[in-house]
């Protein structure tokens, strides 16, 4: 069993305060109230398609991912898709604010990047447009965490056991 | 097989799943299962993904298949709050 903790504190005192001041710190739930579970994750070309003859170019993104419960399926954005030149495997119905949509679903292999979590292969993902995802963006720098391009579904939570603590804004994850 | 016949293939094995499925998924043999379609035929069932793509692209060339899971979409929530159409 590995597992990935998800707790960030940052603190930065300017100017710096005299020897023997007291400082409090209090946990708050704002982070993940506001902002999600974010992560960081790597997409590429699904091994099976490897050992077949004139198998495609395997390319591979590093990409934000949010945990997102409403999602049935590990979703990726249609350009992440068109980016590693993933091949269509089926399609599925999904339910968007917009309504109801008729997307592909794909072969991936997934990892889970700075985390013990283990990666998966041969995984069957979806696809839909995220609004604010930008492509570009994301290969210039994958760490910026609202940019996500993924939508980590029930399908990835149902391998997990998932501690959700947010009054101190603390994510323990294992697998 | 040009990229075009293969759409047309994929949209053909598509076409076939949608008008199976009301049938399938009241036979127990098939709910629930990963079933591989290839020239609008199910050439295979499975119970996990992983398996049925093993035996898809060792069998098809990688736009002559598709995959689906034989379960009507209203038996489970998928809502994508931000995603849009």
């Amino acid at each position: 069993m590995s597992h990935q903790n998800f707790f960030n504190v940052g603190i930065n005192i300017t100017p710096a305060v005299q020897k023997g001041t007291t400082i409090g710190l209090q946990y708050t739930p704002t982070p993940l109230a506001h902002m999600g579970l974010n992560m960081l994750m790597e997409f590429s070309t699904a091994s099976a398609f490897l050992n077949v003859a004139n198998p495609p170019p395997r390319k591979n993104i590093a990409v934000m991912a949010h945990l997102d419960t409403g999602a049935s399926l590990t979703s990726i954005d249609h350009s992440i898709a068109a980016y590693l030149g993933l091949v269509s495997t089926g399609q599925q119905q999904i339910s968007t604010a917009s309504g109801f949509s008729v997307v592909n679903n794909y072969a991936a292999d997934i990892g889970f990047i700075g985390s013990q979590l283990k990666g998966i292969q041969n995984l069957q993902i979806s696809s839909c447009q995220l609004p604010h995802f930008n492509l570009q963006n994301c290969l210039a720098n994958p760490n910026l965490p609202m940019n996500f391009g993924v939508l980590i579904g029930r399908d990835l939570m149902s391998r997990w056991n998932i501690i959700w603590n947010g009054p101190t804004s603390t994510v323990f994850i294992a697998d | 097989m040009t990229a075009e016949n293969s759409k047309t293939q994929k949209q053909k094995n598509l076409s076939f799943f949608q008008k199976e499925l009301p049938t399938l998924i009241t036979d127990n043999v098939y709910h629930g299962k990963f079933i591989v379609i290839n020239d609008e035929k199910i050439k295979g069932a499975y119970d996990s993904f992983e398996s049925a793509l093993s035996f898809a692209v060792s069998h098809f060339s990688p736009n002559d298949f598709i995959i689906q899971q034989v379960i009507d979409d209203k038996e489970r929530i998928n809502f994508i709050r931000s995603a849009i159409a």
